[in-house]
C-alpha cells in the first residue's frame, strides 16, 4: 500500500504544480497587460493628457479592481484637470485601501487647499482619535488582542508573575478599548460621500424650483440620510442640511468595482 | 390659618369664623397647591382649509400644547412648496393651573390640482416624539369655484365700545409691490391708560400672500394721544414679503386678554357688552375679559418680477443698495493673495443678496466668498459684506476687474445693474524699461501644452507600479484573515479559560489530586505485579500485593501505607475479605519464604484487581 499511496502522492503534486505554474503563467501575462495599459495611462498623465489618463486608470480599475496605488493615480488625473470632488474622492477611496500613505494623504490636503476647502480646527477628541484611521485603529485593536490572547495563554503554561500579568491585561485591555472607540469615531467616514459636481445648491425641498438654503462646494464631505426621488438629504460637517441632487455625490465606500464599460469608454 | 375658637362668641360667630376658615382654605387650595399643574403635551394639526385652487393657499397649523418648545420634522411631500411662517407660543393661567402651547404655522401652495395627504408629521417635544393625524385636502385647479379661497381676512368682531379703549393698527402699506419684496411695517396695539392688560400671544398676520419676519418678544412701549385720549402703545417693527402675486387683503390681528375690576355687576363702562356671562375666575379681584383685536382691512396688489431687461446676473435681489469694492493688499507679486471685500448695503431682502461673481479666466484664481451681514436689528436694513480671496496668476494683470452687481427696485419699477471700478494693482517686481521692451523680441507665445504643465499643481508623482488589487473598498475589520484571526484568539481564550478554571477547581478539591496519584501506583502495581507473574516471581509478587493493599487501604483509611498492619485489616476489613488472605500470605511468605504457582498468583492479582476496583 505504501509505494501506491506515494505513487498517488507524486501524481497529485506534479498536478498541483502543473496548475500552479499555468496560473503563474496566466498572473505574469495579465501583470504583464495590466502594466502596458498603466505605461500608458501614466505616459497619457505626464503628457498632460488627463482625460486620458482618467479612462485608462478607470479601465485597469473595472477590469482588475481597486488599489490604492491606481485610485492615487486617478486623483492626480482627476486633480491636474480640475475637478476636485472626483480627485478628493479618489484619494480617499485610496486612504481606505493605504492608510497613513503621505503621498496621497499630502495630495488630498493639497488638493482641498486649491479648492478652498479647509478643514476646521480638529477638538481635542478629534484631534486623539484622528491619529490613525479606522483600518489603523482596528490593526492596533487586533494586534492588542492577540498579545493578551499570548499572555494569558503563556501564564496557563508558565504562571508569570502577578503584577506584570495584570498590568499587561489592563495595558491591552484599555488599548482595546481605545482603539474601538477609535473604530466607532471614524466609522462615519466610511459611510459619508463627497460632492462631485461644482455649483450645487442646498435645496429646501426635493425639486429644482424648491428655495435654496445655500451653496455646497465640490469636494465637501456629507452624510447622506435620506432620498427622495432623484434628490437625497444630505448634511455636512457643519450641520448644515438640504436636498441636491443624487447624482452630484458619490459615496467613498464602494461595495464592488462601479466603473462600467460605458463609463470608461467616455 | 386663623381660626380661632372663641368661648365665649355665640353660635352666629362661630359660623362666621369657620366660613371665613373655609373662605382662606379654599384660596389656599387654589393657589398653593398643584398651581404648577401641567397638562402633558399633546399635538394637532389643521389646515385652515381642506379645498383650495391651485393658485391659492392655504395654512398648516402644528399647535403643540403642554410645551414652550418643539421641533418639527416635516415631511416632504412631492407638488407640495411649503413655506415656514414662523412659531408663536401662549401662555395661560386660568384657575391656578398654566398651559402653555406652541403653534407652528406653514403656509403650503401646490404646484398642480390634485388630492393630497400630509402624512403623519414627527414632532419633537421635550425629549419625546408625538405625531399628527394624517390629512387630506384637494387643490383644485385654477379659477375652480369649488376651491374656497383661504383668505381669512374678516377680523374678529369687536364692538365699538371696544375699539374706544383698544384697538390695533398696522402701518399704511403701499397699494402695489412685487414678489419677494420685503415692507416694513409696524404694528402698534393701543391699550386706554390705566386698562390692565396681558398679552400673551405676540399679533400674527392673516393673509396667505405673505411672509412676515419673526416679531420682537420684547417691543418699543410708549404712549400717544388718538382722539384726546391717552394711550399705552406698544410697537412691533418686522417686515412682510409677498410670495405669490394676485390681490391681497391685509390683516394683523392680536390676542389679549383685558382686566376689568369687578365691582358689582354693571362694568365701569356702563356697557352691556361687559356684563357678559363668561368670565374667567376670580383673579386677584379683576375679571378677565379674552379678545381679539384686528387691525382694519387694507388692500395691496402683489406684482410679479417683470422678464423684460432682466440681467443675467439677477439672483433675486430686490430694494434700494448701493454697491462698493475694495481690494487689499494692490501692490503684490504674482500670486499674492488678495481680499477682496465688496460691500452690499441698503434696503431690502438681504436673504437673496449673493456675493456679485468674479469674472473667470486665466488669469485669476479665486476661492469661495464668505460673508457677514450687519444688520442693526432688522433683515432688510444693513450692510451685507462678502470677502473673497484672489490670487493674480500672471504679471500682466493691470487692475481687479470691475464687478457687476444687479437688483430690482421697486420703486423705479425696473432692474439696476452697479459696476465697481477696476482697481489697480501693482506688482512689487522689477519691470523691463520701455525702451528695451520695445527692442526685445517678445517671446513666441506658450503652447497648449505648456501652458497646461504651467499650470500644474505640484502634487507628489504618480505610481508606476499597480499595487495589490481588491474587489471591493471595505474596512479592514471586515475581511476574512482579520474575522479568521479575532475567531482563533477568542477560541485560544476560551480554551485557556477553561483550563485556568479547571486548575483551580483540582486545587480546591486536593483529595482528587492524591485519589488520582494513589489511583496511578496502584496501576503501576499492578502491572508489576502482571510482569512478577509472567517472571514467576513469587517473592516480588507477594511483596507487590503488600504494598498495593497497604497503599489503597492507607489512602481510604488516612494512614500511611507503612503503618497499616494484619492487625489493622482484621480489625477493619470483613473476616471474609480476599484481601485479608492476600496480606497474610503476603507477610507469611515474608519471614518464611515459599512460592506461589503462576495459578495461585494469577488467581491472587484477579482477586486483588477486583478488589482495588470496589474500594476506588
Amino acid at each position: 500500500m505504501k509505494p501506491l499511496s506515494l505513487f498517488f502522492s507524486l501524481i497529485v503534486l506534479v498536478f498541483c504544480l502543473t496548475f500552479h505554474d499555468l496560473q503563474l503563467s496566466e498572473a505574469a501575462q495579465s501583470k504583464g497587460s495590466i502594466e502596458e495599459r498603466l505605461h500608458d495611462a501614466n505616459e497619457a498623465y505626464s503628457d498632460s493628457r488627463y482625460a486620458e489618463a482618467i479612462a485608462g486608470y478607470k479601465a485597469i480599475i473595472a477590469e482588475f479592481g481597486f488599489s490604492a496605488d491606481l485610485l492615487y493615480n486617478l486623483g492626480n488625473s482627476f486633480s491636474q484637470k480640475g475637478e476636485s470632488g472626483l480627485a478628493i474622492l479618489q484619494y480617499l477611496r485610496a486612504l481606505q485601501l493605504s492608510p497613513g500613505d503621505s503621498d496621497i494623504q499630502g495630495n488630498l490636503d493639497l488638493t482641498r487647499k486649491n479648492s478652498g476647502l479647509f478643514e476646521d480646527i480638529p477638538t481635542l477628541k478629534e484631534k486623539i482619535f484622528d491619529t490613525f484611521d479606522m483600518n489603523q485603529w482596528a490593526l492596533i485593536a487586533l494586534t492588542s488582542y492577540l498579545l493578551i490572547t499570548a499572555l494569558l495563554a503563556i501564564n496557563n503554561r508558565y504562571p508569570l508573575k502577578k503584577g506584570g500579568k495584570i498590568g499587561g491585561c489592563l495595558l491591552l485591555t484599555a488599548t482595546i478599548a481605545i482603539s474601538c472607540t477609535g473604530i466607532f469615531q471614524q466609522r462615519a467616514l466610511w459611510h459619508s460621500a463627497v460632492i462631485t459636481t461644482p455649483d450645487i445648491r442646498l435645496l429646501m425641498s426635493p425639486f429644482e424650483s424648491a428655495s435654496s438654503l445655500g451653496a455646497i462646494q465640490e469636494g465637501s464631505m456629507v452624510f447622506s440620510e435620506k432620498t427622495h426621488g432623484n434628490y437625497k438629504y444630505v448634511r455636512d460637517r457643519k450641520g448644515r442640511s438640504g436636498w441636491i441632487p443624487a447624482t452630484s455625490l458619490e459615496s467613498i465606500n464602494v461595495p464592488y468595482t462601479t466603473y462600467s464599460q460605458v463609463d470608461v469608454a467616455q | 390659618m386663623m381660626c380661632k375658637k372663641d368661648s365665649t362668641s355665640k353660635q352666629p360667630a362661630t359660623l362666621i369664623n369657620m366660613a371665613m376658615c373655609f373662605f382662606i382654605f379654599s384660596l389656599l387650595l387654589g393657589y398653593a397647591t398643584p398651581v404648577l399643574s401641567q397638562d402633558k403635551p399633546s399635538i394637532s394639526a389643521s389646515l385652515s382649509s381642506k379645498i383650495f385652487s391651485v393658485d391659492n393657499t392655504t395654512t398648516l397649523t402644528i399647535t403643540v400644547n403642554g410645551s414652550r418648545s418643539a421641533r418639527v420634522n416635516m415631511p416632504e411631500i412631492e407638488n407640495l412648496i411649503l413655506h415656514r411662517r414662523g412659531q408663536s407660543t401662549q401662555l395661560q393661567v386660568v384657575n391656578g393651573s398654566y398651559t402653555s402651547s406652541i403653534a407652528s404655522n406653514y403656509i403650503i401652495q401646490a404646484q398642480k390640482a390634485g388630492q393630497y395627504t400630509i402624512p403623519s408629521i414627527e414632532v419633537r417635544v421635550e425629549g419625546q416624539i408625538l405625531r399628527t393625524e394624517p390629512i387630506t385636502f384637494e387643490v383644485t385647479p385654477t379659477n375652480s369655484s369649488a376651491g374656497q379661497l383661504n383668505n381669512s381676512t374678516t377680523p374678529s368682531t369687536t364692538s365699538d365700545e371696544l375699539n374706544e379703549i383698544a384697538f390695533v393698527r398696522l402701518t399704511r402699506v403701499k397699494d402695489n409691490a412685487y414678489i419677494g419684496e420685503v415692507i416694513p411695517v409696524e404694528i402698534k396695539a393701543f391699550f386706554q391708560n390705566g386698562l390692565r392688560v396681558e398679552i400673551h400671544k405676540l399679533p400674527t398676520l392673516k393673509g396667505d400672500g405673505f411672509v412676515m419676519s419673526p416679531l420682537d418678544s420684547e417691543p418699543h412701549q410708549g404712549s400717544e394721544t388718538h382722539n384726546g385720549k391717552t394711550y399705552s402703545v406698544i410697537t412691533w417693527k418686522t417686515a412682510i414679503s409677498p410670495i405669490k402675486d394676485g390681490e391681497f387683503n391685509l390683516v394683523a390681528d392680536l390676542n389679549a386678554a383685558l382686566l376689568f375690576p369687578q365691582r358689582n355687576n354693571r362694568s365701569r363702562f356702563n356697557d352691556p357688552f361687559f356684563d357678559d356671562d363668561f368670565f374667567g375666575g376670580l383673579f386677584g379681584g379683576y375679571q378677565k375679559k379674552n379678545v381679539t383685536l384686528a387691525t382694519p382691512k387694507q388692500s395691496i396688489s402683489i406684482l410679479p418680477l417683470p422678464q423684460n431687461g432682466k440681467p443675467e446676473n439677477f439672483n433675486g435681489a430686490i430694494g434700494e443698495f448701493q454697491f462698493e469694492v475694495s481690494a487689499d493688499p494692490t501692490s503684490i507679486n504674482v500670486g499674492d493673495p488678495i481680499t477682496l471685500t465688496m460691500k452690499i448695503s441698503g434696503k431690502g431682502n438681504f436673504d437673496r443678496v449673493s456675493a456679485p461673481l468674479f469674472p473667470t479666466g486665466d488669469s485669476w484664481k479665486t476661492y469661495s466668498p464668505s460673508s457677514q451681514f450687519d444688520n442693526n436689528g432688522n433683515n432688510y436694513q444693513g450692510e451685507k459684506t462678502f470677502e473673497q480671496a484672489i490670487v493674480a496668476k500672471n504679471i500682466k494683470v493691470e487692475a481687479v476687474p470691475a464687478l457687476t452687481f444687479s437688483y430690482f427696485d421697486p420703486k423705479k419699477n425696473r432692474y439696476i445693474t452697479k459696476s465697481s471700478k477696476p482697481v489697480p494693482l501693482t506688482f512689487l517686481t522689477k519691470s523691463i524699461p520701455q525702451s528695451q521692451a520695445q527692442q526685445a523680441i517678445a517671446p513666441p507665445p506658450p503652447t497648449i501644452e505648456q501652458q497646461q504643465k504651467s499650470n500644474r499643481l505640484p502634487l507628489a508623482s504618480i505610481r508606476l507600479q499597480p499595487g495589490k488589487f481588491r474587489s471591493k473598498i471595505e474596512p479592514v475589520y471586515k475581511r476574512t484573515w482579520y474575522l479568521l484571526t479575532v475567531c482563533l484568539c477568542s477560541l485560544i481564550l476560551l480554551v485557556t479559560l477553561y483550563a485556568t478554571l479547571r486548575q483551580r477547581y483540582i486545587n480546591k478539591n486536593s483529595n482528587l489530586l492524591e485519589k488520582r496519584r494513589i489511583n496511578r501506583l496502584v496501576t503501576e502495581k499492578l502491572m508489576s505485579l502482571q510482569q512478577a507473574i509472567n517472571n514467576n516471581n513469587s517473592h516480588d509478587f507477594l511483596s507487590g500485593c503488600r504494598e498495593v493493599i497497604q497503599i489503597q487501604l492507607g489512602m481510604l483509611w488516612q494512614k500511611q501505607p507503612s503503618a497499616i498492619t494484619p492487625f489493622d485489616l482484621q480489625k477493619r476489613l470483613p473476616s471474609h475479605s480476599p484481601l485479608l488472605h492476600i496480606f497474610g500470605i503476603a507477610e507469611q511468605h515474608a519471614y518464611g519464604g515459599g512460592i506461589l504457582s503462576t495459578d495461585e498468583m494469577k488467581d491472587y492479582l484477579a482477586q486483588l484487581q477486583k478488589e482495588m476496583e470496589e474500594l476506588s
